[in-house]
């Protein structure tokens, strides 16, 4: 056993006792670090005064429980705690001060997680992550615990295109998805919409799973309910009105690779009974087939809602809920609760919004004008770098200390996916700006841009709420005309609309916030949205005037 | 001893006997001399002493009781490997974890679990 990096694992152990010392001396893969001559810290303020100093000489620390130490010893447990109970539990008094000052270093707690008083004596302990149970002793186990508690510390803050960060919980998620990917059984993925959800399944699920079939999502939010068995099972020509050909169904064109069944809760009642039977057996049977054909996949299913509650609620079968498995149910955090990793997720977000083709022009052309190599990458600067020069190897943008505030603040409702929309936006915007001055022969050579910070609170305030306003606005008529893509239909829709009541408000962009925001002084929202889609103020003017 | 006394008693019967009775002996490696063996034994029964005192002092009153009768008897049973010639490792395993399991079982029953 060595440590993911080299070397055996350096373990801080804090234990009254020595027989832990003394077995893990003997372990050549575990290292125990000296505190003041010994090899174990005696009690928890020995191990936090240690740490204080030297929390970079230890990988993981080894926690006992119980301390039969003097009262003067004791890290307080809670007000109401007798001397007796603060030494039964000591080591969750300890592990609250570690989670406090080292939220990072993985403790593992040489107890049994069915250690029913400590449970209840703390319910915080059980669900902090990067907390691990010793659970049944023996030597073997506890090499493992030691192990794994270490590779999940270490593991990379990015791989296989997923941004997995510094939060515990995603780095938690990370080591149980790849166990669960490799196993037979499905997976049960829960989770807000925009959390990223598919994303996991294709690239990190399919990935490590070994299948080399193909991964195939059917999202089942968008399919019509009349459609789904026919898309999840395939059917004969002419076995429904309008099938005018033989169709194979999702589970078959996965065969041997990974299913993902986005928004299963979407799913009729009759189609989960099917849903089962293909579960059970391994087997479907396409609508008008006599005939059943095997199929073996890795089922990922997703649902924005926990599906208990809808078994609870009758409105998902008990029977497939079982048989998907709630133990290998996953639940991926929103993004609000990963506040820690948003300078990482903002910037590897901008870095990816560069390779679109939109922001890529952009970006070349100032990098150009800069005197920067054309293939150059898009990288957010926050924080302390912003002092620091440009570095010359990238485009940078520069983002307002006051900026970044905000944006550590908001909740990110729409999770991931509306996060990648403010760094699409934010370098759009600030690109746009510099290559209309690029092209006004203004010359720019720093090399890094300044994000406007009015505009990171104006696309932050642009975010719909769940406020809903009252009262009817103008009615508005606007024309179809078929177009290549929905998204492209959708603002050829709303560029009339916005044309109709720029001229109805007589180009006042404060009316139009009014009518569209409930909020007059969110007049600069309304002109970025403008400007999204292609529309400029000064043209609208001119053609009202004309 | 009321309720609350009698789960904090346990729950340090549970640490002295549960855990640190059984701990020696399941940390050993599985290439342990029978010398190794013997000396954790010996010090994992050394925990017994805490039973002793709990039996003949607070626990007194409980004598009677079912779930102490169980627990005796387990902690009894362990007691026997201080004394035996050969050791059986998998036996005295099971014979020791069988003491943590009759308070774990003790500790249940009290908070009605």
């Amino acid at each position: 056993m060595t440590s993911p990096q080299s070397g055996p694992v350096r373990v801080l152990l804090v234990d009254d006792g020595t027989l832990y010392a003394q077995t893990l001396a003997s372990m050549a893969a575990v290292r125990l670090v000296e505190v003041n001559g010994e090899l174990r810290a005696t009690d928890g303020l020995q191990a936090l005064e240690w740490l204080e100093r030297s929390r970079d000489r230890v990988d993981v620390v080894l926690l006992d429980i119980q301390f039969d130490v003097a009262e003067n010893r004791l890290l307080q447990l809670d007000a109401a705690a007798s001397p007796r109970k603060t030494r039964r539990f000591q080591g969750v008094a300890i592990l609250r001060e570690i989670r406090q000052r080292w939220p990072d270093l993985p403790v593992v707690l040489l107890t049994e997680l069915q250690d029913l008083s400590l449970a209840e004596a703390a319910a915080d302990v059980s669900a902090t992550p990067v907390t691990y149970f010793a659970g049944a002793i023996d030597a073997d186990t506890l090499r493992i615990r030691i192990w794994s508690a270490h590779a999940e510390a270490t593991q990379p803050l990015e791989d296989e295109g997923v941004i997995w960060g510094r939060d515990p919980a995603m780095r938690a998620l990370r080591h149980r998805l790849a166990v669960l990917a490799r196993g037979g059984l499905p997976i049960v993925m829960e989770g807000e919409t925009g959390t990223g959800k598919s994303h996991l399944a294709r690239a990190f699920v399919h990935r490590n799973s070994g299948r080399r079939g193909a991964f195939v999502a059917v999202d089942l939010a968008t399919l019509p309910t009349e459609l789904v068995p026919a898309h999840l099972f395939g059917a004969l020509r002419g076995s429904y009105t309008g099938s005018v050909a033989d169709r194979k169904g999702a589970f078959e064109a996965a065969h041997h690779g990974t299913l993902f069944l986005d928004e299963i809760q979407n799913v009729p009642l009759d189609v989960q009974k099917q849903l089962l039977r293909v579960l059970q057996e391994g087997r479907v049977q396409p609508l008008g087939a006599v005939a059943e054909t095997a199929v073996d996949v890795k089922l990922v299913v997703a649902a924005n809602v926990p599906l208990s509650e809808l078994v609870a609620a009758g409105k998902f079968r008990r029977d497939l809920y079982m048989r998907l498995s709630p133990a290998t149910r996953v639940t991926v955090p929103p993004l609000r609760d990963r506040r820690p990793d948003y300078p990482l997720l903002l910037r590897q977000l901008t870095a990816a919004c560069a390779e679109r083709p939109a922001v890529r022009a952009l970006v070349v052309e100032v990098a150009r004008a800069m005197g920067l190599r054309r293939d150059v990458g898009l990288q957010l600067v926050v924080g302390a770098d912003l002092r620091q020069p440009p570095r010359g190897d990238a485009l940078e943008l520069g983002l307002p200390d006051m900026a970044w505030r905000a944006i550590a603040r908001h909740p990110f409702a729409g999770n991931l996916r509306e996060m990648a929309m403010l760094a699409e936006n934010l370098a759009s915007f600030t690109l746009f700006s510099a290559a209309e001055a690029v092209r006004a022969g203004v010359a720019l050579h720093h090399g890094r841009l300044q994000v406007d910070g009015g505009l990171v609170a104006e696309l932050l305030a642009s975010v719909p709420t769940t406020q809903t306003t009252t009262g009817v606005g103008p009615r508005i008529e606007v024309k179809i005309a078929a177009a290549q893509t929905l998204s492209q239909g959708a603002v050829a829709v709303e560029r009339q609309v916005m044309e109709q009541l720029f001229s109805r408000c007589r180009g006042d962009l404060g009316a139009m916030a009014e009518l569209l925001l409930g909020d007059r002084g969110r007049a600069r929202a309304v002109q970025l949205r403008l400007n999204q889609l292609g529309l400029s103020v000064r043209d609208l003017r001119a053609g009202d005037e004309s | 001893m009321d309720r609350e006394e009698l789960l904090e008693t346990l729950d340090e019967l549970q640490h002295d006997l549960g855990k640190h009775l059984l701990m020696p002996v399941a940390l050993l490696p599985q290439t342990a001399s029978h010398v190794d063996l013997r000396d954790a034994v010996s010090r994992g029964l050394r925990q017994v002493a805490a039973w002793r005192a709990f039996g003949q002092g607070p626990g007194r009153s409980l004598a009677g009781d079912q779930a102490f009768a169980v627990v005796d008897a387990r902690v009894a049973a362990a007691a026997q490997w201080g004394m035996a010639v050969h050791l059986d490792r998998s036996r005295v395993q099971a014979d020791f974890a069988a003491v943590g399991e009759a308070i774990c079982a003790w500790r249940r029953q009290v908070i009605g679990d």
